[in-house]
């Protein structure tokens, strides 16, 4: 756990192996920042300010031996600004659809939210699905029901605590992981059969996405 | 004033300018009281323009309100010409406390709440935070109630808490751990007369259902940096990207960057950007203050540029992270913030402004109208002028969104690898398509459509459907029109 945070920092210099560009989605006042702040400066604060627009932080991680720069991408969530966050899905290997687990509305809101990814987002982006606040008594969405909606949209499941710092780690070392992997069968796969094909009619309607399913 | 030792010449003019400073602020104070005990208008917003703003916060209120009732004359108060710090009359405002909509719960309290909870943070007595906390979620909620055609939007918060340090911070900090604190009934009703005007003059553009006109604002920084630099404007890309990197500065006129209070000393940097803002009417100034501090940490933000260039994936990213960075770096720099100030106290004169604020925004906008920095010697708005102004850029907005719906369905993107699509390629797709739809119209038309695709009539209805749209939506100048008009009739014969 803690192996993961050790090689925290931001570079310049190009002392790392690869780089991932993720993006933190979700309603308002479900925890993004505060997951974000976990995980970049191990810190909690329960009322962190607001995100208004759109925030960037770096922080490098080792996986599997190999250190990579994640490029960490907090968006606001009140639904006007996203005109502006939408313009920041593209290139994004990984979106993190974050929920509160103590409010019903930010639950059933993931739908939408999935729906504006696969309008905007790359197909080859990973997504996860994370229920956060997972310490609270208030609990409004059952872990059963996290894990459910994430079969439906065939993308992985994390319940987490920013503030008790549960699962806030993983949640970005599995994305880091699942995206290394998506990349490393990529480059198989374009070894094997040559250039990809442009055309891809099926993809990004939803179903396709089956695949990647936890 | 003689500089006296050379050796330590950097201290001494120091220590020279930080007396002469106080010296300085004691008097610009007195000159204050007076200009407010003479309702002086012209006075108050020359003495709000030039350094040191209103110097503190009792008479930084005292003027924010004598200037912002002379712009605009709420329908109950008397009217702008008399309004004057001695005689405002707060018995005579309508604390809408008759008013219907009052208890009318309005559509966006539910995000005013989680923003109130977030705000205040650096303050670090829990007691004292609350009691700023109680104040601003009363003041946003009742101008919203009153004004239930206004939408909130996130930001607005972190402006109206610097409307409440002004207006009540020095008592509730006085107050510390006093839990009986009673506020005083005055000061709060012209927290929040002050509080509307300025939401009304200044804030409208961005209360809209969307964020359009704000971002038709942010575009001003862009041309603003290219009339004054081009080179700078070229080598960062700045015409090939939107400039949303600055909304929140923008929206929330820098308090959001600039937290209004930090272990109880106040920003004064912060509140002289309002008093400047407030004193020549202008919402040109958050524009020019943005453009300034990109325009003053120029070298660093190309040096970063060049250097981060290979680690991000477009231009968007590379602007934003590197702009975010550089600007984290300079936002305690009191020299940075003296200049970009400086800077900006002579460019909001500048009256190429207007023509390019007219090119640029609706004409309804705040920075064409009630905050143009135009007419700012005593103009003044009645409420009925305002509230129809608003009501237009309302309907002006809501057209908006509806054409920028009309455009995204047409988009609705669901094979975005069109777009990988180079421009020759793209001309044989669109022959190749228009082939494939002639094939679909005509198995339509002998009636066989159905029965060779029964399951699979759908989708292929959705990529007929998508085609059409998507490529009337991309089509370039020279070939839109005609095939604008062929997949026009191709699908009213299909729909038919």
């Amino acid at each position: 756990m803690s192996g993961l945070r050790s090689t925290s920092g931001s570079t310049n210099g190009k002392n790392y192996d690869s780089i991932m560009k993720i993006l933190l989605i979700g309603d308002s006042g479900v925890g993004k920042s505060c997951l974000l702040v976990r995980f970049v400066d191990d810190k909690f604060n329960p009322s962190f300010i607001t995100t208004i627009g759109i925030d960037f932080k770096i922080k490098t991680v080792e996986i599997n031996g190999k250190k990579i720069k994640l490029q960490l991408w907090d968006t606001a969530g009140q639904e006007r600004f996203r005109t502006i966050t939408t313009a920041y899905y593209r290139g994004a290997m990984g979106i993190i659809l974050v929920y509160d687990v103590t409010d019903e509305k930010t639950f059933a809101n993931i739908r939408q939210w999935f729906k504006t990814v696969t309008e905007h987002a790359n197909d080859e982006a990973q997504l996860l699905l994370v229920g956060n606040k997972s310490d609270m008594d208030t609990r409004a969405v059952t872990y059963e029901q996290g894990e459910e909606l994430s079969k439906e949209l065939g993308i992985p499941f994390i319940e987490s605590s920013a503030k008790n710092d549960e699962n806030v780690n993983e949640i970005f070392s599995t994305l880091a992981k699942l995206i290394q992997e998506k990349i490393d069968s990529n480059r198989l796969a374009a070894n094997g059969t040559g250039k990809d094909s442009n055309l891809n009619i099926n993809s990004g309607s939803g179903s396709s996405s089956k695949a990647n399913c936890c | 004033m003689p500089i006296s030792s050379f050796s330590s010449e950097e201290l001494s003019y120091e220590k020279v300018s930080l007396e002469e400073t106080s010296g300085e602020v004691l008097l610009k104070e007195r000159v204050i009281d007076y200009a407010l005990n003479k309702s002086n208008i012209p006075l108050i917003s020359q003495l709000g323009r030039s350094q040191h703003g209103f110097v503190n916060n009792l008479t930084r209120r005292k003027a924010w309100s004598s200037l912002l009732e002379s712009q605009l004359q709420l329908s109950s108060s008397k009217t702008c010409e008399v309004a004057d710090s001695k005689t405002i009359n707060n018995n005579d405002y309508n604390d809408d406390s008759d008013d219907d909509n009052d208890n009318v719960v309005h559509e966006d309290e539910n995000q005013v709440q989680l923003d109130v909870k977030r705000s205040f943070v650096s303050v670090r007595d829990v007691h004292v935070r609350d009691l700023l906390r109680q104040v601003l979620e009363r003041v946003i909620i009742s101008v919203l109630r009153k004004y239930p055609q206004l939408r909130y939007y996130q930001g607005f918060h972190d402006v109206v808490s610097v409307f409440v340090l002004v207006y009540l911070g020095d008592e509730i900090l006085a107050s510390g751990t006093d839990e009986n604190l009673i506020l005083k009934y005055d000061e709060e009703i012209s927290l929040k007369k002050s509080v509307e005007i300025f939401t009304l003059l200044y804030l409208r553009d961005f209360m809209m259902d969307s964020l359009e006109f704000p971002i038709d604002q942010l575009n001003i920084i862009l041309k603003i940096i290219k009339k004054k630099d081009i080179k700078f404007y070229n080598k960062l890309s700045l015409g090939q990207i939107e400039p949303f990197f600055a909304i929140s500065s923008i929206l929330t006129i820098f308090s959001h960057e600039l937290s209004p209070i930090m272990d109880n000393t106040y920003n004064e940097t912060l509140f002289g950007i309002f008093d400047l803002i407030i004193s020549t009417q202008s919402m040109n100034v958050p524009l020019l203050i943005y453009s300034n501090i990109l325009l003053g940490v120029k070298d660093q933000l190309l040096e970063n540029f060049e250097m981060d260039i290979i680690h991000f994936d477009n231009k968007v990213d590379l602007v934003h992270a590197i702009i975010q960075k550089v600007i984290l770096q300079s936002i305690d720099n009191d020299r940075m913030w003296k200049e970009t100030m400086i800077n900006t106290r002579k460019m909001n004169y500048d009256k190429s402004l207007i023509s390019l604020n007219k090119s640029m925004l609706n004409k309804y906008s705040v920075l064409i109208t009630t905050a143009s920095g135009d007419a700012y010697y005593n103009h003044c708005y009645t409420e009925k002028e305002v509230m129809e102004i608003l009501r237009k850029e309302i309907q002006l907005n809501e057209k908006r969104n509806i054409e920028k719906a009309q455009l995204k369905m047409k988009k609705s993107t669901n094979s975005p690898e069109l777009g990988l699509i180079n421009k020759t390629s793209m001309t044989l797709a669109v022959s190749l398509l228009i082939g494939a739809f002639a094939v679909i119209i005509s198995l339509q038309r002998d009636n066989s459509y159905s029965t060779l695709f029964k399951n699979t009539g759908d989708s292929l209805n959705n990529i007929y459907e998508y085609y059409t749209v998507k490529l009337v939506n991309r089509s370039t100048y020279v070939w839109k029109q005609p095939l604008e008009s062929i997949l026009t009739y191709l699908k009213s014969n299909t729909t038919s």
